[in-house]
This record gives structure tokens, C-alpha cells and sequence, in this order.
């Protein structure tokens, strides 16, 4: 069983100056700017979370609706750069700060960055996480792919998507050279 | 807690006498837990115990070694499970036994002082094991127990047997021990010294001290260093040498003295040439080696050093022929030994070998229920592969009906696994079906050295996959195969599809279970994987990262892949996760080729209950069938006794594609495993395939052939089927009323143990006297289901559908014109005794009505009679309830009667749902009709509520628009 990483649970009221932001819903590829691109991450969480910090060349803050139980896909624009997972906060009483340099991920100008799904499995006991939590960043390409296939067809068309987690994994780049080679394959 | 079994167990090991017959054995007789296990043989010699394991229960038997008699003594409740025990003496077994997440420890014993001795036994407040027994002070014994101080692991207590009976609580610890952290206890019965072990983590060594029982003095203490070798302690040789299994200075793994005060490796005491020794026994009085054990040719060997040993082996040898055995318990005391004898073709049985009088006797076997049942004997062999590297394999061919496929299974891994020529269930499944399964020690397989095993490391998709068709060429050369398939679990299933990449002439179809095909994904599958540590894991199997790995991935070659292929996946699997599968799948859908994945729900990598096992072996068989092209399995291939078992093979395939609670829901794969079981003459599962043609779902919808399904089903023996067409005839929707009809169908039912459903419909026709006469008496009985729910030799459960029953026929019966008043007031009594209704007068009126949507503390009404709905709305009324009632009582409860009624736009009148509702004010007083259950045809809807005398109280009208 993978542990989570988290360092500690604090019990404090936090402040912060994480910007809430809200995902993109239509499938219509935004006007970006040349250093801004497009963020793909995948939640899927067992526990309702009230929100999620990600600092870096913008502080974001993802709300609750985007991290209600179950599995959904985040799709945001946003400044490119290097970022990181730095809190996630369950409720007003507890906050898990992640640990240093397992959380990073960049977000490419002028593409569609998945950086993988930021997978929360737990249960609540007295306010604590069970022994048994874990939280992790897992890299599930394949359903970021058929989510941009199946929601975002125009944005794929236009742009390109690529793993930009925690590892370096080219399944994206190959599947979309693969497209590209069986339709020419068709025309041919 | 514990209980105490007094009837014979010899019944439950009575064995069913199969005829020789070839027939598929089903997955329920191959994977589960063994029957018997820990065999150990009392002090006097008198028994055999084992821990049997019968229907989920644990028990403690005893086996007369004279009479063969079984007896249960212990019984583990449901929900613990029987770990260990020891013998104290020929009186008292002290038993480890697990309770949720802790383990305690019970003393079972005989009271010999009675004319009838008999077993009682006591769970003690604490866990921890038995150290040793004392053979010059046979009252006493060693106990190390858990400790409740915080840090200290164990104590070790030195304490009367007697004692330990009435579960007195002791004080003093027999060695005190100022260090804290991990420490282990043993006693070596020989040397007559106590041994403790610790560990010492920072200094990654272990502690090691001696110690004298008489006056607990320190003898000795010994530091051993860890190294990046193997290390396993197998016993002293004296009182500061030990025997250890290592590979220090050999590639194979190999005996070798220890000295404890040099801590370095003395002389070489054995070592195979070829093979891993896998265990040894050594005597801490004559310092020599008794035996050592190994794998040759993948058979358990055992070789004895001492001319009488050697003797013995020999005389067992030809008793067992050509079966493995192995010692499994010795009483040097009374010369007895209890032997386990196995074989490829055979699951294995304890036998009791006297040694005195030479004289074998055969005692339990491990799963009594392939007792009898032909399996297929592997044969083992060797294959020099393309560089000359020797490959051992073991190929099972059928016994029967042979369908010349090959199945290549390569193992899991891929270093330091192995394969072994034994009973292997997975074989017997798929030989028992007609096919040859063959299965590998391919190169990185445990058992062969260090340097075979390093030599399959960063092999992935190259020597290992050569040498596993080196094997398979010399097999095509001595067998004709119509069919080739590769089949494997996690490595197994990446090299299943490298084989059909790297040959797609050859094979005809892929099964991949739990399996990785994306190796660069192994480094990058989650940031977990960025940890030094799990990174170097990996590596120390697949070899460094790079991108040559693409080029042994089957993601990326899945163009190659001709033959079917069949994926499963645990969506909880951190070894191999399901994006793996998720990538192979998508991939290969991409160049339109034959996929299917199943991904299972709450599943690591593997099964956590055999029910999955079951289910994946069910589906593989089905997949092999349809791609191959082998003839379907006919009823006439199964025996008998297995006939239920088959059947269900395909009804869980089906139900678990019906439910989506297990895995993904798709409702034609559903159908066509309820119509495979079905067509094997399963009740069950054709009761399930006539409600696919009943509702119209995956086929066209065609009353008339469900109903012929379904009378098909009952005559099978289906409950369910047998209730349905009363319901039909009750109702006289599909076929001409006909109440005794009916009513002669839910008696059916109910003998058939269904729910007491059946039994609540029986009793509204004896209420209302449908197609029998009125009985008044024999009606109110039946309905009183609480009874019914308290007799423990009820068949027919009360469960909530018979609780919605009762409210739905009750309603039926007060709303029906033909109760006389007599009989009413009766049952209006016994109805407000059932639910308890204390009120006296009530006032009902409509809250609020219309469509109904979920607000943050209850739910809102639109307030229209006009009722548009779309899928999954639902539209409804919430009551206001004012119910009086004598002073005493704070809240009073009421009853209604709800009675929905539909005009249709023919101007016919139905009944859409007739119930009960009832409670107190403060209940949610609300009653809902869902879009989905309306008939098309509706027109307006009408909620009448009325009272237990059918007065209507108030209504309200809904009036239906597209």
C-alpha cells in the first residue's frame, strides 16, 4: 500500500492568496497568449475536498465543486511555468501540506498540459485522516487523451497534449503521432 | 466465542466417489483455501491435529492415530480465523487466533479427571506464542506474550499449564529486558538455551544472545551484520556456530557454517551444482547436517546424510512411487511422522508413517473435493535455449478431449519467481477443459543460482521471451497444435503480448491479466515513482531508465498484434497499474483490433477473494471458446456433481456485467452469459435472460418468448420465475387472469424458499378468497411476518421486499369491496398491533405537490398539477399529518393507506401503487411515482389517501402532458 506523503496535519485556519479559478466548460480553443497555456489535471477523490492550492507562476486555488467525490478532469488556462501541488485542505479543521519536490509540474505555453490525477482515497476518523490514506499524483494519460478526444475535440485539434507530471512519459506525443500516421495511412 | 464441536467431523470428509469421466473441474474445486493444514502429533502420540477449514469456519481436529476417528474440538467463530497452535502436553493446545485486527491466544484442554474426558477452552486477555516446552520441567512451559507497555514488543514468562487454564493473570517476566524495540524469542531444545534476537536497525545488524533457562544467565551475545547476500539461519551446530542458507561464496544457495563470535562464514557444509537449497536441518548436538531440500527438475527433493535417514527415504520412495512428500511433523517420542504426498496429478494428503512397525496410513487430504477427480500429470523437461542456456518446463497435455491448443504461460516476475512440477490448479482448469498448458523456468526464475536469476534482469522482451520460445519450438516439434495462446499475469501478461508481437503467425489469442505493457510507464506512473528507492526496485528488475525501453513496450507495437486479445485490470493496482491496461487497450483499438478489458472494481494486483478468481477464469475460458472457435460446453460434457458449479461459472460472469458493482456494467455481455448458462439448463440464469425480452432491453422486447423463458426457468427450479408467473396470472396482464393459477405459483415459490413474499401473496387470496376459499384465520397468520422473521427454521426470509409486500397487500385488501366489516375491524386490529398505531383521530391535507427536487435540508415541489417529466423526475405530494391520540402517548403514530390511480387515454382505470404509509407527525410524510414507472399511455393520475376503512381522506389530481 502506498502511504501518503503528507508531512502533517495542522489544525490552524490558513490564509492565502491562491486565486480561485474556474474550468473551462466549451469546447472552444481560447485566444492565448504565447507564455500562457492549458492545464489538464484529473481529481478523483473519495472525499469531498474544500480546496486545493497550487502555487507557481500564478497561485491558483481549485474550489469545492471541482473536488466533490469521484472522478472528473480540471481543464484551465494559465500562465506557463513551473508549478506545484502545495496544500490540500479537507475541511476548516485540516490541511495536508505535501512534501517538497514530489508535487511539481509545468505547464508548456501554447499546449495542453496533463499533469496527472491528483488521486485522494481516505477515511475520516475523528477529524483525522485513517492510516490508510493515500494521496498521490498518478499519471492516467491514456484517460486525459480520450477526455480531450471525447470533450475537447476542437482544442485538441489546435493544440497539442502532453504529460507534464512528475517523470517524463511520452505515450501522449506517440498517440498523437500515431493519429496523424493512420490518417495519412486513410488518405492514402 | 470459542466453541466446542462434539459431533464427529469424520461425516463432513466424506468423500464423494467420482466415476472416471472426462469433465471440466470447476474453478470452486481448484481455487480455493486447502481443507487441512499445520498437522502436528500430540505428545502421546494418541492424535493428529490439523486445522480444518470447512465451509468459512476454522476448526481444531483431532485424528485418532489408531482408529482414524476425526474429532472437532475447537471451533473459531465466523469472522476469526484459527493461526496456529502448539501442543503444551497430551492434554492442552494453546491456539493463536485472529480477531478483526488483533489476535489473541486460547488454551484448549481435556479434563481428564472425568469418566468422559471432554475438551473445554478459554480465550486469554493477550496474544504472543509459545517459546518452548521444558522436557525436564514438563508443567512449565515458555510463553513470550505481547506486552501492553508501550515500546515493548515481548515478555517472556515461564509459567504452569495450569495456570494458564484458569487464565490467571501473571506478573513477573522470566527475562528482564531494559532495551526496547523488536525482539524475538526461541528455544533450543537441544542446546538447552534460551535465545533472544533483536534487531538493531541503525547499525542494520542483529543482536543475537544466549542465555541459560537455570539461572538466566547471559552466555553469550552476538552481533550479525547485514551484507548484499542472502542470509537465512537454519539452526546451531553448537553453542556459538550456526548452520545458515546462503550464496556468500557460491552461486547457487548453499549451506555454510556461521560463527557467531568471528561473525564470519565458516566451511561450506552442502551445495547443489545446479539448484537453490530451499531448506536444511542440522542437529545442535552432533553439530551435523540431517538433511538438505532443494527443486530438482522443479520436484521437492530431499537428501538424508545419516544411514538411517537415508533408509527411511528409501522405503518411502517406494511407497509414494512417483509423489513428492515431505515431512510435515515428527514425534521422535512415540516414532511417528505425518508425511505430505503430492504430485502434479495429485493435491496432496497427510499420511501417518509409524516408524516402528514400518506401517503407512493415509489421514486428510488437502481438498477432499478433487478426491477421485482425474487430473492431468505434467511432464517436466529441459531445453537448451538459442545460447545455450539450460530451461527447465513442465508441460500438462489434457486427459480428454483434447483440443490441440497450446496454452504459454509464462510466469509473473520475471526474477525471482519460479514455477514448480506440482499440482497447479491453474493447469488442471484448463487441461480439465482440453487444453495443454505449458509453463516455464525461463531465465531470472528463481531456484538456479544467482546468475541465472541475474542474467533475465533488463530481459524484458528479448532472452527472456527467446528462451520461452526456444521451449515452445521444441514442444511444436514433439506435438501438433491447432492453436497457440500466450496467457499470464502481471510480467506474464506483458510477455504473453511481446510472444504474440514478436511471432503473430503463431499465436491465436492474448489473455493479460494485471499485466504491465508500457515499460518506460513502470519509472513514471506516479510521483511515488520518483522516490530513490522505489526508482532503484525497478531498475533492479527492468534495468535502467531510457528510451530503448519503448522498443520492447507492447503499447508501442500493438500494430503487430494480429490474434484477440483479453485484458483485465485492478483498478487499486500499485504494482501494475490499470493505465498500463488502459494504454494496451486503446492502442490496439486504435489499429481495430479484437480487444476486450475488464477492469475490476476495489482489485490490486490480483484477486482479494477467490470470487474474482472464479470470475476471471469463467470469462478466459469463454474468450478461448469464441476465438478459437472450439465447440460451445454442452451439458452432456459436465458430470453431474459439477453441473451447479458450471452453471454458476456463467451466471457470476453475467451477474457481474448486470450489476456493475464489480466491474464496468454492459448489459450484452450479460445476455449472452445468462443465455451460455442458460443453455446449460441453469434456472437461474434463464430466469434473468426472459427479463431482457420482458423489457425490451439488448433484444427486441417480445412478451410471449419471455414468457415461454420464464415457464422455462420454473420448470427448472427457479423461485424467482415461479413468482413471476403467479404475478402474471394474479394481474392478468400478459394472459388470461387465472387466480388459482396464480396462487398455485406462489405456493411454488415458496416451497422453493423464496422470499415470504410468496407467502404474503398466498395469504391475500385467502383474505379475499382469489381462487380459493375465504380464511380468514390462515390469512392473518401468514401476514403476521414477524413471527415468521423469529422462526429459526424459517426458509422463506423476511426481508425488506417482504416488508413492501406486506404494506402493498394490506393496502390491496382494505381497498378491496369484497372484506365484510366483521372481517375488516379484525384485520384493522391486527394491522394497528403490527405497526404499532396508538391514534385515535387524524387530520390529513396536502402540503405541497408537483415535481419533486432535492432542496439542501428537504425536497421542493413546483407546485404544478401539471406534470412534464423528463427521464428521472419524479412528482408527488408531501402531507401535512395531525394525528391525536391518548394523552399518555407523546408521539402518536398514524396509518393511510396511499392508492395511485391511473386514467389512461382510453378512459380505462388502473391501480399504478397501492401501500401503507405510516409513523409519527414528525416523520417525512411524502409519497413519489418516478417518470420510468408511469405507462405511456397516462393520462391523468390521481393520489387518493384514505384510511384503514377506504375512506378516501384527500386526493389530488395530476394531469400528465408531453
Amino acid at each position: 500500500m502506498r502511504r501518503c506523503m503528507c508531512l502533517f496535519l495542522c489544525l490552524a485556519f490558513l490564509t492565502s492568496c491562491a486565486m480561485k479559478v474556474s474550468s473551462i466548460k466549451e469546447d472552444v480553443d481560447l485566444d492565448l497568449s504565447e507564455d500562457s497555456g492549458y492545464l489538464l489535471l484529473g481529481v478523483d477523490t473519495n472525499v469531498t475536498l474544500q480546496n486545493v492550492d497550487i502555487f507557481g507562476a500564478d497561485n491558483i486555488r481549485l474550489s469545492q465543486n471541482d473536488l466533490r467525490p469521484g472522478s472528473k478532469f480540471i481543464l484551465i488556462d494559465l500562465e506557463a511555468g513551473d508549478y506545484s501541488i502545495r496544500n490540500i485542505r479537507f475541511n476548516v479543521f485540516m490541511k495536508s501540506k505535501l512534501t517538497d519536490g514530489y508535487w511539481d509540474f509545468t505547464v508548456l505555453p501554447g499546449g495542453v498540459s496533463y499533469v496527472g490525477h491528483l488521486e485522494v482515497h481516505s477515511n475520516f476518523r475523528f477529524w483525522t485522516l485513517s492510516q490508510d490514506s493515500t494521496i498521490e499524483l498518478s499519471n492516467r494519460s491514456s484517460e486525459a487523451l480520450m477526455f480531450m478526444q471525447q470533450q475537447f475535440p476542437n482544442i485538441l485539434t489546435s493544440r497539442s497534449l502532453e504529460y507534464a507530471g512528475p517523470g517524463k512519459d511520452d505515450f501522449l506525443k506517440r498517440m498523437q503521432q500515431l493519429d496523424v500516421t493512420l490518417q495519412e495511412s486513410q488518405n492514402d | 466465542m470459542i466453541r466446542l464441536l462434539l459431533p464427529s467431523l469424520v461425516c463432513l470428509f466424506s468423500l464423494v466417489v467420482n466415476h472416471a469421466f472426462a469433465s471440466p473441474i470447476p474453478a470452486e474445486k481448484l481455487f480455493l483455501e486447502q481443507h487441512v493444514a499445520l498437522p502436528s502429533i500430540s505428545p502421546d502420540g494418541k492424535y493428529v491435529s490439523f486445522i480444518t477449514r470447512i465451509d468459512d469456519t476454522d476448526y481444531l481436529a483431532l485424528q485418532d492415530t489408531r482408529t482414524l476417528a476425526l474429532q472437532g474440538i475447537v471451533i473459531i467463530e465466523e469472522n476469526q480465523k484459527l493461526l496456529n497452535y502448539n501442543w503444551l502436553d497430551a492434554n492442552t493446545i494453546l491456539l493463536s487466533v485472529k480477531r478483526g485486527s488483533r489476535t489473541r491466544l486460547v488454551i484448549a484442554y481435556r479434563d481428564t479427571s472425568s469418566k468422559e474426558p471432554k475438551w473445554d477452552n478459554l480465550m486469554l486477555k493477550y496474544d504472543g506464542y509459545l517459546v518452548g516446552s521444558l522436557e525436564e520441567d514438563p508443567e512449565n512451559v515458555l510463553l513470550a506474550i505481547h506486552s501492553q507497555q508501550e515500546n515493548v514488543n515481548l515478555e517472556l514468562y515461564r509459567l504452569p499449564i495450569d495456570d494458564l487454564k484458569i487464565g490467571k493473570v501473571f506478573t513477573k517476566y522470566l527475562v528482564e529486558d531494559p532495551e526496547l524495540g523488536f525482539r524475538f524469542y526461541a528455544y533450543d531444545e537441544e542446546l538447552k538455551r534460551l535465545i533472544i534476537m533483536r534487531l538493531d536497525f541503525p547499525n542494520e545488524a542483529i543482536n543475537l544472545e544466549t542465555r541459560s533457562l537455570k539461572n538466566n544467565q547471559i552466555l553469550a551475545t552476538y552481533k550479525i551484520y547485514g551484507a548484499d547476500m542472502e542470509f537465512m539461519p537454519i539452526g546451531f551446530l553448537s553453542e556459538s556456530k550456526m548452520a545458515v542458507l546462503s550464496n556468500k561464496d557460491s552461486d547457487t544457495r548453499s549451506l555454510y557454517e556461521f560463527d557467531l563470535v568471528t561473525n564470519k562464514f565458516g566451511k561450506l557444509l552442502y551445495k547443489h551444482d545446479k539448484y537453490d537449497l530451499v531448506d536444511a536441518s542440522v542437529s545442535s548436538v552432533s553439530g551435523k547436517v540431517l538433511s538438505v531440500n532443494y527443486f530438482d527438475h522443479g520436484r521437492l527433493t530431499t537428501e538424508y546424510f545419516s544411514a538411517r535417514e537415508k533408509n527411511l527415504n528409501a522405503l518411502l520412495k517406494s511407497e509414494f512411487g512417483d509423489k513428492q512428500f515431505t515431512v510435515a511433523a515428527n514425534n521422535p517420542n512415540t516414532n511417528h511422522k505425518v508425511l505430505f504426498a503430492f504430485a502434479s496429478n495429485d493435491s496432496g494428503s497427510y499420511y501417518l508413517f509409524d516408524d516402528t512397525s514400518d506401517s503407512m496410513t493415509k489421514l486428510l487430504p488437502l481438498y477432499p473435493d478433487l478426491e477421485n477427480t482425474e487430473l492431468a500429470q505434467n511432464s517436466n523437461f529441459k531445453v537448451k535455449s538459442s545460447d545455450g542456456t539450460e530451461i527447465e518446463a513442465y508441460l500438462t497435455l489434457p486427459l480428454h478431449n483434447n483440443n490441440h491448443t497450446l496454452l504459454v504461460m509464462p510466469h509473473g516476475g520475471p526474477i525471482g519467481i519460479r514455477e514448480y512440477d506440482s499440482f497447479n490448479p491453474l493447469a488442471q482448469y484448463f487441461a480439465s477443459r482440453g487444453f495443454s498448458v505449458l509453463r516455464i523456468n525461463f531465465r531470472g526464475s528463481s531456484g538456479f543460482g544467482s546468475e541465472f536469476e541475474k542474467a533475465g534482469v533488463g530481459q524484458f522482451g528479448q532472452l527472456i521471451e527467446q528462451d520461452i520460445s526456444d521451449v515452445v519450438e521444441q514442444v511444436r516439434a514433439q506435438y501438433t497444435f491447432k492453436n497457440l495462446c500466450a496467457m499470464g499475469s502481471s510480467y506474464g501478461g506483458y510477455s504473453s503480448m511481446m510472444l504474440a508481437i514478436k511471432h503473430p503467425d503463431l499465436y491465436s489469442c492474448v489473455v493479460g491479466s494485471f499485466g504491465i505493457y508500457d515499460l518506460p510507464l513502470l519509472f513514471n506512473s506516479s510521483n511515488i515513482d520518483s522516490i530513490d528507492e522505489i526508482r532503484q526496485s525497478i531498475e533492479n528488475v527492468v534495468g535502467k531508465e531510457s528510451d530503448s525501453l519503448y522498443e520492447v513496450s507492447p503499447v508501442y507495437y500493438a500494430q503487430e498484434v494480429k490474434a484477440p486479445v483479453l485484458l483485465f485490470a485492478g483498478l487499486n493496482d500499485d504494482v501494475a497499474p490499470a493505465e498500463h491496461t488502459r494504454r494496451m487497450e486503446y492502442v490496439l483499438n486504435k489499429h481495430d483490433s479484437n480487444v476486450q478489458a475488464i477492469y475490476y472494481k476495489k482489485t490490486g494486483h490480483g484477486h482479494n477473494s477467490w470470487l474474482g478468481d472464479w470470475h476471471q477464469l469463467a470469462l478466459t475460458y469463454q474468450f478461448l471458446v469464441d476465438s478459437l472457435g472450439l465447440p460451445k460446453l454442452q451439458k452432456s460434457d459436465i458430470k453431474a456433481q459439477d453441473l451447479a458449479e458450471i452453471q454458476r461459472e456463467f451466471l457470476r460472469v453475467a451477474s457481474f456485467y448486470a450489476s456493475g458493482k464489480s466491474i464496468v456494467r454492459n448489459q450484452e455481455l450479460a445476455f449472452k452469459f445468462f443465455q451460455l448458462g442458460s443453455d446449460l439448463d441453469d434456472a437461474e440464469a434463464t430466469y434473468r435472460l426472459a427479463r431482457y425480452y420482458e423489457v425490451g432491453s439488448i433484444v427486441d422486447k417480445n412478451i410471449d418468448k419471455a414468457l415461454d423463458i420464464y415457464r422455462a426457468a420454473s420448470a427448472l427450479g427457479s423461485e424467482h420465475a415461479a413468482y413471476k408467473l403467479a404475478d402474471v396470472n394474479y394481474k392478468g396482464e400478459w394472459v388470461t387472469r387465472d387466480l388459482e393459477k396464480a396462487l398455485s405459483f406462489y405456493e411454488l415459490a415458496k416451497q422453493r424458499e423464496y422470499n415470504s413474499a410468496a407467502g404474503i401473496k398466498i395469504a391475500r387470496a385467502y383474505c379475499l378468497g382469489e381462487g380459493v376459499s375465504v380464511d380468514i384465520p390462515k390469512c392473518l397468520s401468514i401476514l403476521n411476518i414477524e413471527e415468521l422473521r423469529k422462526d429459526k427454521n424459517n426458509k422463506n426470509e423476511v426481508n425488506d421486499y417482504s416488508y413492501a409486500t406486506l404494506r402493498r397487500v394490506l393496502a390491496q385488501i382494505f381497498m378491496s369491496e369484497k372484506l365484510s366489516s366483521d372481517v375488516r375491524r379484525e384485520l384493522i386490529a391486527q394491522t394497528r398491533a403490527w405497526y404499532d398505531i396508538q391514534s385515535v383521530s387524524s387530520e390529513v391535507e396536502i402540503d405541497d405537490y408537483g415535481v419533486v427536487s432535492k432542496g439542501r435540508y428537504k425536497n421542493k415541489y413546483d407546485g404544478e398539477q401539471q406534470i412534464s417529466l423528463s427521464e428521472n423526475e419524479r412528482f408527488g405530494v408531501r402531507l401535512d399529518v395531525d394525528i391525536d391520540a391518548n394523552p399518555d402517548k407523546k408521539l402518536p403514530r398514524g396509518i393511510y393507506i396511499i392508492n395511485w390511480q391511473i386514467e389512461h387515454t382510453d378512459g380505462k382505470k388502473t391501480f399504478l401503487e397501492n401501500t401503507l404509509i405510516w409513523g409519527n407527525k414528525k416523520r417525512n410524510w411524502e409519497t413519489h411515482l418516478y417518470n420510468r414507472d408511469m405507462p405511456k399511455d397516462a393520462d391523468t393520475v390521481t393520489l387518493q389517501i384514505k384510511d384503514l376503512n377506504n375512506n378516501i381522506l384527500v386526493q389530488q389530481p395530476f394531469t400528465i402532458i408531453e
